[in-house]
């Protein structure tokens, strides 16, 4: 029986293959006398050995492929398995009891689990995962089993597991495994972060994800839909393998057709069509489908999922490389965005109530200015290397503003008492996105270089829609009238006062709507670089003074319903007639398919 | 054969995480000196990270570190140092 499990996608594409569970559990662990206790030693080192081994090339390959700042970890699990209390407990417990070697290890690691986990301070429990992934190498070399190592996997694989751990990622066969299914995890999570870099087709939320799934049924992974189909009846499956071949076929002829053409409306207008990226291989993605910048790029991969804040010189080596790489196409750095519980995993005490009203972006980074500094003098100094622009994220009014223009005047004041070089005409621009900033907009473009709508925040703090709670995410509305009207005030205001304006949500690499932003005034689209081809296709179809008559119609309308079918029909009538349907899930099939 | 003893306080903000204690291990296994941590009756091997790590330090902690040997001296000079530097951290 087929069955549908909904999560929420955090990369979209869609895969289908058998099942891989990946499991964190415990070993079974048999307990037996030895005799023999130089032996029993000797196959400890052996074992001990084996995990140096891999720990090593684990390193190097995480340092060759995500630099050094990741890879830090693993010498502290190096350390973790040299240790000499751990040594000299082990050996003591031989020869007091005469137990095999796993049992004694296994038994110790409980005992180090206990002690840590009582200690009353929840970041400290953490500490915890560190040493059991080292354990677990050391156990699983001894029993000589090997937990499905995602490394090299036989066959074409959907990933399903409760969580993956930087080490499982790093490590991963980005061949074979095409689609990931976790039951943790958030969109800032890094296995999330990684699935859209890779662009492998990736849910979570997924409760109990691999309880639901038996190790080898065939699964497909909806990514953009967020839905997961366990053993899918043929038809099922057919339909799927149809709009997956569909999807690809439509994106390598849009590629092929849009390819080093600009993006350019049909009266001429060229519009500024740029990528979001998080990690730096992105770029490459950026580059082949022609991005003509880099619109939003996204630094927290730099501070999460790791123990230390990452200093100026590992920070400045990331942002030259990107705007290097870019060269000589600008590059729009956005500065922390996080805070709460996404921030360098131990630094924040308080878990909030209300994290996204909370204490985040340039909220955290004022009140931390140490941090903030670094990155601006790192970001400052990459400016020597190619065009930098900076935005900040969660600008909420012109106090805020000014504060932060405060700081980035005083590092630039340091680096020119230092003699250090950087780029005097970097733009500074402000993320709008919480609605107090669009009320506000002409008075924050006459302080701006730029606007850059993120209209995923904006429509949630609009709306007052936690868009992962499922039981209101229905009411996350792009199409939403409010939303519509806020966007137009926001580029109107930027138009008045001669900045522009661009859109980095999700909105913009939505082909829905692309007529309609361009009439409302927005002048430049950034989004995820698989999404380019098919806007720019949109985009030569459209001619601007048809969007801008579309644009008044709509601005009049009175519900998302209204709003969205007119989208939807001129949408749908453009790309059926020149033949570059590539729309979600929503359009590929009927709704009666769903069931 | 010196034995010194001495207070230190936990000053940068993560507290004795993972990285900090690989770094602190990594500068004592210089010196010959035992050199002993304790925090709230807990006393461990400070060249060991699995002992550091069970501590549960947090800012603000006051440990009590003891170092005996012929580099007794230096190796509390070395310990007091990591800590008050905040092991390079914010």
């Amino acid at each position: 029986m087929e069955r549908y499990l909904q999560g929420l996608g955090v990369s979209p594409g869609i895969a289908i293959a058998p099942a891989l569970l990946f499991f964190h559990d415990r070993y079974d662990v048999p307990t037996y006398a030895v005799t023999d206790l130089d032996a029993e030693m000797a196959r400890l080192d052996v074992a001990m050995r084996e995990t140096r081994n891999d720990l090593e090339n684990i390193y190097e390959r995480v340092v060759a492929e995500l630099g050094e700042r990741h890879a830090a970890i693993f010498q502290a699990h190096l350390m973790i398995l040299e240790d000499v209390t751990l040594r000299e407990e082990l050996t003591e417990y031989l020869v007091e009891h005469r137990h095999n070697v796993e049992h004694i290890l296994d038994t110790l690691t409980k005992q180090y689990v206990r002690t840590m986990d009582s200690v009353d301070d929840p970041r400290f429990r953490e500490r915890t995962a560190d040493m059991l992934d080292v354990m677990d190498r050391v156990l699983r070399h001894l029993l000589e089993t090997e937990r499905p190592n995602l490394r090299r996997l036989e066959q074409e694989s959907i990933i399903v597991a409760h969580d993956l751990t930087p080490s499982d990622t790093a490590s991963m066969d980005t061949n074979k495994a095409i689609g990931l299914v976790i039951e943790a995890g958030s969109v800032t999570s890094h296995s999330a972060i990684l699935a859209r870099a890779l662009e492998i087709p990736a849910v979570i939320g997924i409760v109990d994800a691999p309880e639901s799934v038996k190790a080898g049924s065939l699964v497909i992974v909806d990514g953009s839909s967020g839905r997961v189909i366990v053993d899918p009846t043929r038809e099922t499956c057919k339909r799927y393998v149809k709009a997956q071949q569909r999807l690809a076929a439509r994106r390598a002829k849009l590629l092929r057709v849009t390819k080093g053409k600009p993006a350019c409306t049909r009266d001429n207008v060229n519009v500024m069509l740029s990528a979001n990226i998080e990690l730096p291989l992105e770029i490459e993605h950026s580059l082949n489908v022609n991005a003509q910048g880099i619109g939003l790029y996204r630094t927290e991969y730099l501070f999460i999922d790791r123990d230390s804040l990452p200093d100026e010189e590992e920070q400045y080596e990331a942002y030259a490389a990107v705007a290097r790489a870019m060269q000589p196409h600008p590059v729009v750095l956005r500065t922390i965005d996080v805070g709460g519980d996404k921030f360098v995993s131990h630094l924040q005490t308080l878990k909030e109530d209300n994290p996204q009203l909370g204490w985040r972006a340039v909220r955290f980074c004022l009140a931390h200015p140490e941090i903030f500094k670094t990155q601006l003098r790192a970001i400052f100094r990459a400016s020597a290397h190619g065009t930098i622009e900076v935005m900040f994220p969660m600008i909420s009014g012109l106090e805020e503003l000014r504060n932060v223009k405060t700081l980035v005047s005083e590092v630039a004041c340091e680096l020119d008492e230092e003699d250090v070089s950087f780029d005097r005409n970097i733009k500074f621009g402000s993320m709008i996105e919480v609605p107090s900033a669009v009320m506000l907009a002409d008075l924050l473009a006459q302080e701006n270089d730029f606007f850059s709508i993120g209209t995923n925040d904006l429509i949630q703090y609009l709306l007052a829609v936690d868009r992962v709670n499922e039981k209101i995410a229905y009411l996350y509305e792009p199409a939403h009238p409010a939303v519509v009207r806020m966007i137009h005030q926001t580029a109107q205001a930027a138009r008045v006062h001669g900045i522009p304006c661009s859109i980095c949500g999700e909105m913009a690499g939505d082909a829905l709507y692309t007529e309609l932003l361009l009439g409302l005034g927005i002048t430049a689209l950034s989004m995820a670089p698989v999404a380019i081809p098919l806007i720019r296709a949109e985009i030569s179809h459209i001619h601007l003074e048809e969007a801008r008559t579309l644009a008044k119609q709509v601005l009049k309308m009175r519900t998302a319903k209204e709003i969205k079918s007119v989208l939807a029909e001129r949408h749908l009538a453009r790309a059926k007639k020149y033949d570059y349907l590539m729309a979600p899930d929503q359009f590929m099939f009927s709704d009666e398919d769903n069931s | 054969m010196t034995e010194i003893a001495g207070e230190v306080e936990v000053v940068n903000s993560l507290g004795i995480h993972a990285r900090p204690a690989a770094a602190l291990v990594q500068q004592l296994l210089k010196f010959d000196s035992e050199i002993y941590i304790s925090f709230k009756g807990n006393r461990v091997n400070a060249k060991s990270i699995m002992g550091l790590l069970t501590l549960g330090a947090a800012r603000g902690s006051l440990l009590e570190v003891s170092c005996s040997g012929p580099d007794a001296e230096e190796a509390y000079a070395a310990v007091a140092e990591m800590f008050a530097s905040g092991f390079g951290e914010a």
